[in-house]
């Protein structure tokens, strides 16, 4: 390409350029604002069980709250000679006014390996929340009429303290 | 001698009124949100929250598991001390239960009461239920349950 020509083209690129308007910014569409009664907990916490004095139903994993409505967790838990690794909680939560409590309602996917055997796939998980430190302690105890469905006829009672990553 | 008793007459002048001494109450206000390891059992758990105002009176809010039964959103009302030194205390509160399929009413009107114990800057609580297994206290009516756990300041 000659001198000339390269310069002439590089001024019609910045004509062109140049003529160009740009487009009014469009709003990225933004998502509808969520109560508060969500985003009061929002994030990844880790858990750990409260469990009885001897200690027999240890539990401990993660919940990740979406800040809308919807929680996920990993757990593993231990039951008599039970031992399930890495089971995944899908669910729903809600804040009360106050942001001192709430509740979840979780559900639980087990896994199939030789100490767990699916053992609890498909349970059921209610638990009443209450929160400190800003939202970043929960203490969660299982709610339920402990029977056949629910996650504590198989691993016992649920009781935890969670925090905030 | 003349500006020592100046100085002295210039310092009483201007003292103020005398500080008012915080009661040991006053230093635990504010709201606790606790777990409970339920001692003793392996078929209870429980979580709530607790408000002391500051001043004596402290209420809550009880969520308790205990065989068959489930009760949420159970209240309490009491009174509660701070030791001198506001490292520990105790409270004694009256539960209000909840009447519904789920808990029909167990505990109501029961009375639960702990020793308490305060940390972190009193933003953590650690407490232990001290009510024996008899009618009227919570643990006759929650399968010999006992609480105790930690409690973190809202």
């Amino acid at each position: 390409m000659k001198k000339t020509t390269m310069i002439a083209s590089i001024a019609l690129m910045a004509g062109a350029f140049g003529g160009i308007k740009s487009a009014p910014a469009q709003a990225a569409p933004s998502e509808p604002a969520q109560p508060v009664t969500y985003t009061a907990l929002k994030g990844n916490y880790g858990f750990t069980s409260l469990s009885s004095s001897d200690g027999e139903y240890p539990a401990a994993g993660t919940l990740t709250f979406d800040g809308k409505g919807h929680v996920t967790g990993v757990m593993s838990a231990s039951a008599d000679d039970t031992v399930c690794s890495g089971m995944t909680l899908v669910g729903t939560y809600s804040v009360n006014p106050g942001l001192a409590s709430g509740s979840a309602t979780l559900a639980l996917t087990s896994v199939n390996t030789a100490n767990c055997g699916l053992t609890g796939n498909g349970e059921t998980l209610p638990v009443a929340l209450t929160i400190a430190a800003g939202g970043n302690t929960i203490y969660l105890a299982e709610m339920d009429s402990y029977t056949l469905g629910f996650y504590s006829v198989t691993f016992g009672p649920f009781g935890a303290v969670a925090t905030h990553y | 001698m003349l500006l020592s008793g100046a100085a002295l007459a210039f310092s009483l002048a201007s003292a103020g009124p005398a500080r008012a001494v915080t009661p040991p109450n006053g230093a635990v206000q504010g709201t606790w949100a606790f777990g409970s390891y339920v001692a003793e059992d392996d078929e209870n758990v429980a979580n709530g929250t607790l408000t002391f105002d500051g001043d004596g009176g402290v209420t809550g809010v009880l969520n308790y598991f205990t065989d068959g039964i489930y009760c949420t959103g159970m209240t309490m009302s009491g009174t509660y001390v701070v030791n001198p030194g506001k490292l520990s205390g105790r409270a004694s509160m009256t539960v209000a239960s909840v009447n519904n399929a789920a808990c029909d009413n167990a505990g109501d009107g029961d009375t639960l009461s702990m020793d308490f114990y305060l940390s972190n800057g009193l933003k953590t609580l650690s407490y232990v239920e001290t009510d024996p297994d008899a009618v009227g206290f919570l643990p006759y009516d929650f399968d010999d349950g006992v609480l105790a756990g930690p409690a973190t300041h809202f």
